[in-house]
């Protein structure tokens, strides 16, 4: 069974390789609309990424058109064994981080937190120590309801976390990219991305925790 | 295996990441530990519900992707070619 789910992934994974590639030589073929795709499929999120670590509506917006604007003049030094977001996720964080360095020389202060991008919810930054807990909340996880009404409280949980856990989220849990592939766009250690990583589920952890133990006292009121 | 391990443990198991030997002695405590089952079933409730999230499609605001769309326009000329 363990071996059949190996390779239906590999071939999803060909699949969506071979769309990359395609999309690739179209681009380099000068191809408009493969350009406007690209946007299309990766604007938004290398967008959100750049507010992210800008926390700043028109830095955040430069940095996405140097990051499309580097991939448009590299795009022939891309090598084509290779995966296309991950290269493309590795030139938006360094642009992002030279935005970084350019809004500290010059003290631009940030106009726009992340919570008004992803609204504000309970978590404490740093908050990150293992709860000891009893409550199984997991089977109410299951149910539909509870998880659409969850998923603001999970979005909240993501927006508060300290930056580079919140990075590591985003692109672990969110993006799909494996943890060596984080590493490489973070320049990271694998230990390091796993350690944030898991840092940062805890906290969403104890977070949806105290949401199921609201939840649950509510229910026992209204009885 | 102490608690502690088998949290800190956690993200190499969920990843398959642990020795043959590592697998054995946290499957043993999870089977023995009533608290650590439950942390393991709450832990991967939250990893679901964080990936619950990959159905919103973040779109680029239109008047952003419009200037974007421009600035290349602008710039593509500038095209370098270097292989």
């Amino acid at each position: 069974m363990k071996s059949q789910s190996v390779n239906k992934n590999s071939i999803d994974f060909g699949t969506a390789l071979d769309r990359e590639r395609i999309l690739v030589q179209r681009i380099k073929d000068g191809d408009e609309r493969a350009l406007d795709e690209l946007i299309q499929h990766y604007g938004g999120k290398i967008y959100y990424l750049a507010l992210q670590y800008t926390k700043n509506p028109q830095d955040a917006e430069e940095v996405l058109q140097d990051v499309f604007l580097k991939v448009f003049r590299r795009i022939d030094t891309f090598r084509a064994v290779a995966r296309l977001s991950p290269w493309l996720y590795k030139i938006a964080v360094n642009t992002s981080l030279m935005k970084l360095r350019e809004q500290k020389k010059h003290h631009v202060a940030s106009t726009i937190s992340l919570e008004d991008w992803m609204p504000a919810g309970s978590t404490e930054p740093g908050d990150n120590s293992p709860e000891p807990q009893s409550k199984d909340w997991s089977a109410n996880a299951e149910d539909a309801l509870v998880r659409r009404e969850i998923r603001q409280t999970v979005r909240r949980a993501i927006g508060k976390l300290p930056k580079p856990y919140r990075t590591v989220v985003q692109l672990r849990d969110l993006d799909g990219f494996s943890l060596e592939e984080i590493s490489d766009i973070l320049q990271i250690s694998v230990p390091a991305v796993k350690s944030r990583l898991h840092r940062a589920r805890l906290i969403i952890h104890k977070t949806i925790s105290r949401f199921m133990s609201q939840q649950e006292r509510k229910r026992s009121l209204a009885h | 295996m102490e608690c502690k391990e088998v949290v800190d443990l956690l993200i190499d198991y969920l990843e398959h990441r642990l020795t043959p030997l590592e697998h054995k002695e946290i499957e043993a405590h999870f089977e023995a530990c009533a608290e650590c089952q439950t942390f393991l079933r709450t832990y991967n409730s939250t990893v679901t519900l964080i990936r619950d999230l990959r159905q919103d499609k973040i779109q680029i605001p239109e008047p952003v992707k419009e200037r974007l769309q421009e600035f290349l326009k602008q710039h593509r000329s500038d095209r370098t070619y270097v292989q």
